[in-house]
């Protein structure tokens, strides 16, 4: 039977740390244990909260199982940290028990710091090994021939890393190796190998493994072949390195490839099909356009001839011709034979643009001259003039071609006003717009306009009806024309707007909102570097 | 009584050609039109017994020229010939042009115009 006195005997010696507190967690009783775990002689305990001294992280769970103590579950054992006298902690790991009459709570603590150090020590290094491990992506084996055939195979530690299994794995299962290649990869894999026998360095070699997880794995397997004096084969080391990685990222290079791949082919396609969309848009354009000239140069040419043909049926009659008729015959047939001349002097022009003979060139005068020259026009359709010059540099122009632009211009205008009118002529100097610079189609010279250049702006402006919106897009077609036959060839604003192409320079039709048409002109001030 | 002149309009912007025509055919009645716009007016005051259109006129071609004229209930039983110089060598061998009107083929000779002429004519 115990005594309270082997209770007190042991109770002292106990080198667990033992104590009893009230309910409300102040200690009653400590043992000897406290003063030599802790450092805390008795008196400095005894009469304290418990949890004045536990660790401020570990109370609420301390507190929480006390709880439970003093709801009457029976037992409890928990861990925490307890403060130290000289400040640093400790920890414990307890047993406690209640006792409900007495209002008592009986508990026992072991000291566990250099176990927790341990613990914490050991996953630590286990973290470490974990992480060295998964960096291992090569190992070395090593084949020993004996009398030319394989004797034993030894495999360098990484083998883990890379395979799933240990060295010792491959010891016991000369086999392992062969059924771990992935079965589509091992025909290349034997066929390599084969080549050691044949007395060749095999090349390194990529293919899969299955990994013991089961995973597929990439390894690139080198080897490096011994041979003793006599030159026959004693072995030979092997590197075997997980390639994974690189392989799946050869993958997604690869598909990635394969795509752009296909959206070039897409694109190249769709860029063909546009293109020949395009050559066969401008091939019936052309076509359009021989057409139309064809047309024209028949209607042009053929009504001539039948003015001639009709005059010349005319004169071959005896009786009928007197001479008023006779001159009113001979000039209409002269005039007709002028008219195709011209006609096809035209188009000549508009087919096979002649070199310019390009001088420095003041526009000013130019204009006024051929304003002189369309005065009589002018006058019989009683149109008023007025001009406004700006202060203008020299260009280099063909003065003849030019001369023949502004006739034309002149003489359209003057055409579109019958019962009278306002034909204004502006000059201006300005910068070329990055508008203007952009626009180069048709351009035959080569030598557009560049953005913010200089140019002169020439506008010639009436007040006439204007020209009908569905008809200014044709404006510059050969042939187009809304005059009577006879009447212009169709050609003129077409030649015009060579002229002006071969000059580099831009022409523009359009509808004023006052009413009338203007025609713009934007050509090249004297370029220093010029070569035209 | 003289012998009755057929009346022939003609209807082409080439003044020209239809002067000329006027001289080389002094044995017709012929009206000038130059302005394909009039030609249906002027078809109505002259009630010709023959119309020769051009095609290819300003503003309105000779197709647009009689289909007004054949909506036109005075004139619709007017016979009408196209002249026009848009025909190529191998047309000019046909004997219909576009809706299956005849057609003579410029440049003519005022013998040849004068005996399509005659043959169109409704009497």
């Amino acid at each position: 039977m115990w005594d309270e006195k082997d209770m007190e005997h042991f109770f002292e010696l106990s080198l667990d740390m033992l104590c009893i507190a009230d309910c409300d967690g102040y200690f009653k009783r400590v043992n000897p244990a406290w003063e030599r775990t802790l450092g805390y002689p008795k008196q400095e305990l005894v009469g304290r909260p418990c949890i004045d001294f536990i660790h401020p992280d570990d109370r609420e769970t301390t507190m929480r199982e006390a709880a439970s103590l003093a709801r009457g579950l029976d037992t409890i054992s928990l861990e925490n940290r307890y403060r130290c006298q000289d400040g640093s902690y400790k920890w414990l790991s307890w047993n406690a028990k209640s006792l409900f009459p007495q209002q008592l709570i009986y508990a026992a603590a072991r000291d566990i710091t250099e176990q927790k150090r341990t613990e914490d020590a050991l996953r630590k290094s286990e973290e470490r090994y974990k992480e060295l491990l998964a960096s291992i992506t090569d190992y070395i084996y090593t084949v020993h021939f004996q009398n030319e055939t394989v004797a034993f195979t030894s495999h360098g530690p990484g083998c883990l890393a890379v395979t799933g299994y240990n060295p010792e794995d491959y010891t016991k299962d000369p086999d392992l190796w062969y059924r771990m290649v992935h079965p589509d990869d091992r025909p290349a894999v034997v066929a390599n190998a084969a080549k050691m026998a044949a007395g060749e360095a095999p090349p390194p070699i990529e293919h899969r493994i299955f990994h013991r997880d089961g995973a597929i794995r990439w390894v690139r397997n080198q080897r490096v072949l011994r041979y003793n004096p006599q030159g026959e084969l004693t072995g030979y080391d092997g590197l075997v390195s997980d390639i994974t990685l690189r392989k799946e990222g050869e993958e997604q290079v690869q598909q990635v490839n394969m795509r752009l791949r296909h959206a070039l082919a897409r694109l190249t396609r769709s860029d063909e099909e546009r293109i020949y969309a395009q050559m066969r848009l401008i091939e019936a354009e052309k076509l359009q356009t021989v057409g139309r000239l064809a047309s024209g140069v028949a209607h042009e040419v053929k009504n001539p001839l039948a003015v001639l043909q009709m005059g010349l049926g005319c004169l071959a009659k005896p009786s009928d011709t007197d001479t008023p008729q006779l001159s009113l015959i001979l000039k209409e047939m002269g005039d007709a034979v002028n008219r195709a001349n011209a006609v096809v002097g035209d188009l000549l022009d508009f087919a096979f643009p002649t070199e310019l003979d390009l001088r420095e060139t003041e526009i000013e005068p130019l204009i006024r001259k051929s304003l002189l020259l369309v005065r009589h026009e002018l006058t019989a359709a009683k149109v008023k003039v007025a001009t406004a010059f700006g202060n203008l540099p020299s260009c280099s122009l063909d003065e003849n071609k030019i001369e023949q632009v502004l006739i034309n211009l002149f003489t359209n205008a003057c055409h579109a006003m019958p019962k009278g009118g306002l034909l204004a002529v502006t000059t201006r100097q300005r910068s070329a717009t990055a508008q203007e610079a952009g626009t180069d189609e048709g351009d035959r010279s080569g030598a557009c306009l560049r953005a913010g250049e200089q140019v002169v702006v020439i506008e010639i402006a009436d007040t006439g009806s204007g020209i009908s919106e569905k008809q200014i897009p044709r404006i510059f077609d050969p042939f187009f024309t809304t005059k009577p036959t006879g009447m212009g060839s169709g050609l003129g604003l077409t030649v015009t707007k060579t002229i002006i192409d071969l000059h580099g320079g831009l022409i523009d039709i359009r509808n004023r909102p006052e009413g009338g048409a203007v025609v713009t002109i934007v050509l090249k001030c004297e370029r220093k570097d010029a070569r035209l | 009584m003289p012998d009755y002149k057929a009346k022939i309009l003609i209807v082409d912007d080439e003044t020209g050609f239809t002067k000329l025509m006027k001289v080389a055919l002094s044995a017709y009645d012929i009206c000038e039109e130059n302005n394909p716009a009039m030609a249906l007016e002027t078809a109505r005051k002259f009630r010709p017994d023959l119309i020769l259109l051009d095609v290819i006129m300003p503003e309105i071609d000779g197709g647009d020229v009689a289909a007004r004229i054949k909506a036109d209930p005075m004139l619709q039983y007017v016979p009408i010939v196209f002249l026009t110089a848009i025909v190529s060598n191998k047309e000019t061998s046909q004997q219909r042009l576009f809706g299956g009107y005849p057609f003579v083929a410029k440049p003519v000779t005022p013998e040849k115009l004068m005996e399509c002429i005659k043959q169109n004519l409704a009497f």
